[in-house]
């Protein structure tokens, strides 16, 4: 019962830090499509 | 409403892996000779294992689909799916090995099944090595690719093909795959043991997605710094 209690625990820890880093990803990814925007806007005038 | 929508399967995975860790550990298992209780870790080894040959699948095709239609993008998904699967065949590994020490008396025996998995696994090291070693981003790829083709076929050899043909291997599954032919599972631990399978394939999915998304962005930084 604890240990499973002790790896359930762990595990949601990991799945948190995964959702954490799949937010830091999604930010990541619509500043770059605002920077390649801009460098294309750029070119093209 | 919408984040909801993109999460709902991460979310039903990380669900299923909470039941299986909780009934992995409480619901009764079979009084087995020898494996005892070690039975439960069947969840998780054979888990994770499926779970690996199953994101090396996904690399296979992609490393195929990128010698046919060269979009960079596929490289990666192959790349990323390649890291997903040594992670999982690490786990697997490890959580054999505590397994093995338990019913075997060792953390390694010098077994068919488990040498060729250890093989196995160098030879997708390698397949890192390889990439590591070409500068030319397409020339990169292709050879990855070509490599990964080879890689998948080979490694399908040493856990499968070269066991079989051993004359003795005490690892389980050397008739059919393990945990899967008749026999292999008694029918209280179905209940448990499929939707282990399907929690570890959602997590290996979602690892693969995850490191392909930060791949793809290390790669549009580096082409962005460059042009």
């Amino acid at each position: 019962m604890v240990v499973a209690l002790l790896l359930v625990i762990i595990f949601l820890g990991i799945t948190a830090f995964l959702f954490y880093l799949e937010k830091r990803i999604r930010v990541s990814e619509t500043k770059l499509k605002k920077l390649e925007e801009e460098k294309n806007r750029d070119k093209e005038s | 409403m919408k984040s909801i929508q993109h999460k709902w399967w991460k979310i039903a995975g990380v669900i299923i892996l909470v039941y299986v860790i909780a009934g992995g550990f409480l619901f009764d298992v079979p009084a087995f000779p020898v494996i005892q209780q070690s039975i439960r870790n069947v969840y998780f080894h054979v888990g994770m294992w499926f779970g690996m040959i199953f994101i090396l699948l996904i690399s296979l095709g992609y490393s195929i689909r990128f010698l046919l239609y060269r979009v960079p993008e596929d490289d990666m998904r192959a790349l990323s799916a390649v890291r997903t699967g040594l992670l999982f065949g690490t786990l697997g590994l490890l959580t054999g090995m505590i397994w093995a020490k338990f019913t075997w008396g060792a953390f390694w025996v010098n077994d068919p099944k488990l040498n060729g998995a250890a093989v196995g696994m160098l030879v997708y090291l390698a397949y890192m090595v390889l990439r590591g070693s070409v500068d030319e981003e397409d020339k990169r790829g292709r050879l990855a690719a070509v490599y990964n083709i080879f890689a998948f076929v080979l490694f399908f050899v040493f856990i499968m093909i070269i066991p079989r043909m051993a004359a003795a291997s005490i690892h389980p599954g050397t008739d059919g795959n393990p945990a899967l032919s008749v026999g292999d599972l008694a029918p209280e631990m179905r209940k448990v043991f499929f939707p282990a399978m399907a929690g570890w394939f959602i997590m290996a999915w979602w690892l693969y997605s995850l490191l392909y998304r930060s791949t793809r962005i290390d790669h549009k930084i580096s082409e962005l710094k460059n042009n």
